[in-house]
């Protein structure tokens, strides 16, 4: 293979630890200027320009030549990778600060042992969702106007609603279970008496 | 590149459409099987034997190598994002939740306090994700008390390094 296909090749190899690494640098730049890190526009930030670094890279080797469709399909291809390194990226941060599991495990393994009724005093659907708005007001998909919410952004919500149509094309209910749905609560109620035994 | 390109979408496209067909007879539980093995051993098997099949119909020259390297690395980063996003699928996220329920209120806008998320019962949240923890072996459970395993030790450990790492807070904000 030609030089510039090796070097186009160790690139997008490499690119997933440069993400990483792009994302910890500006996490920690933060910190040294005093400011407080914000943590997933960090990794938006790394992913875009490892995606933007990966594309020029191919436009200046051009290594399967110059033709329009080749270029075309170059960038098209630079671009997804790129794309697919951000969200790998992100969604490894995401599991340690966002995930439900995670969280759980961390008031589990911080007490020795609880129990579960104390675990549902700390983490519970009220903590959850206040959880959630200062990351949605930080991430710019909600504005604060006095004591009102309003709908800032658009790509969570834009990410939800696809999700909610591959469910659909996969044959999964679409909607979480609602808070009156009486089967549901049931379910949940029999979950907790077994753990309660 | 165009052939690398097509050759990965298509390999991706044509493993959905296995995987939309299985789900669509019955949805399997342990998706963390079953996805990996459409999306990556179908296609390396099918490769394989399609190569021991024909066996001169491998690559010629640099440039198809090059092409099917590509549309590899292409077809297992895609695949890969699939994988990792079907928990979205599968796991309602409250953030969407609270879009939508402050969605029904705009133009106006809705008072925080006026909040209320329908969606989710009081122990949908955390009940099946602590059964989870339990059937894989990260949480034990003994007279109603929780604590975690040595494997769920280890997990936490993982994902301190990680974030003391990446330069944020030891643990994240649930």
């Amino acid at each position: 293979m030609s030089p510039a296909m090796w070097i186009l090749l160790l690139a997008l190899t490499a690119a997933p630890l440069g993400t990483w690494l792009g994302t910890a640098a500006i996490n920690w730049t933060a910190r040294a200027v005093g400011r407080s890190p914000l943590p997933q526009l960090a990794c938006f930030g790394a992913g875009f320009a490892t995606m933007a670094g990966l594309v020029v890279l191919f436009l200046v080797l051009q290594p399967t030549g110059s033709a329009p469709r080749e270029l075309l399909a170059g960038v098209l291809l630079t671009g997804a990778y790129g794309f697919c390194i951000n969200f790998l990226n992100w969604f490894v941060f995401t599991v340690t600060e966002t995930s439900m599991h995670a969280h759980l495990l961390v008031e589990i393994g911080h007490e020795g042992e609880i129990a579960r009724a104390e675990l549902d005093r700390r983490y519970n659907k009220a903590t959850i969702i206040a959880a959630r708005i200062p990351r949605l007001l930080e991430l710019g998909q909600l504005r604060l106007d006095g004591d009102r919410l309003y709908l800032a952004g658009s790509w969570v919500l834009a990410s939800a609603l696809v999700l909610r149509r591959l469910r659909r094309l996969l044959g999964i209910p679409p909607r979480p279970p609602q808070e009156n749905a009486a089967p549901a609560a049931l379910k949940a109620a029999r979950r907790d008496e077994r753990f309660a035994r | 590149m165009e052939s690398a390109l097509c050759w990965g979408l298509a390999t991706f496209g044509a493993c959905w459409l296995v995987h939309w067909g299985l789900w669509w007879i019955r949805v399997p539980k342990g998706y963390l099987v079953w996805l990996p093995a459409i999306f990556w051993l179908l296609p390396l098997a099918g490769g394989i034997s399609f190569f021991w099949a024909t066996g001169d119909k491998l690559p010629q020259t640099e440039t198809e190598w090059f092409a099917w390297i590509l549309a590899a690395l292409l077809h297992l980063t895609v695949s890969s994002c699939y994988i990792c996003g079907y928990a979205g699928i599968t796991e309602y996220s409250p953030s969407a939740e609270v879009l939508l329920a402050v969605r029904e209120h705009m133009p106006q806008g809705l008072p925080v306090n006026e909040l209320r998320v329908r969606s989710f019962t009081e122990h949908g949240l955390t009940s099946p994700r602590i059964e989870d923890l339990h059937t894989s072996g990260l949480v034990a459970i003994h007279d109603g008390r929780l604590r975690v395993t040595r494997l769920g030790c280890f997990a936490l450990a993982l994902s301190r390094v990680y974030r003391v790492l990446v330069g944020v807070e030891l643990t994240g904000r649930g």
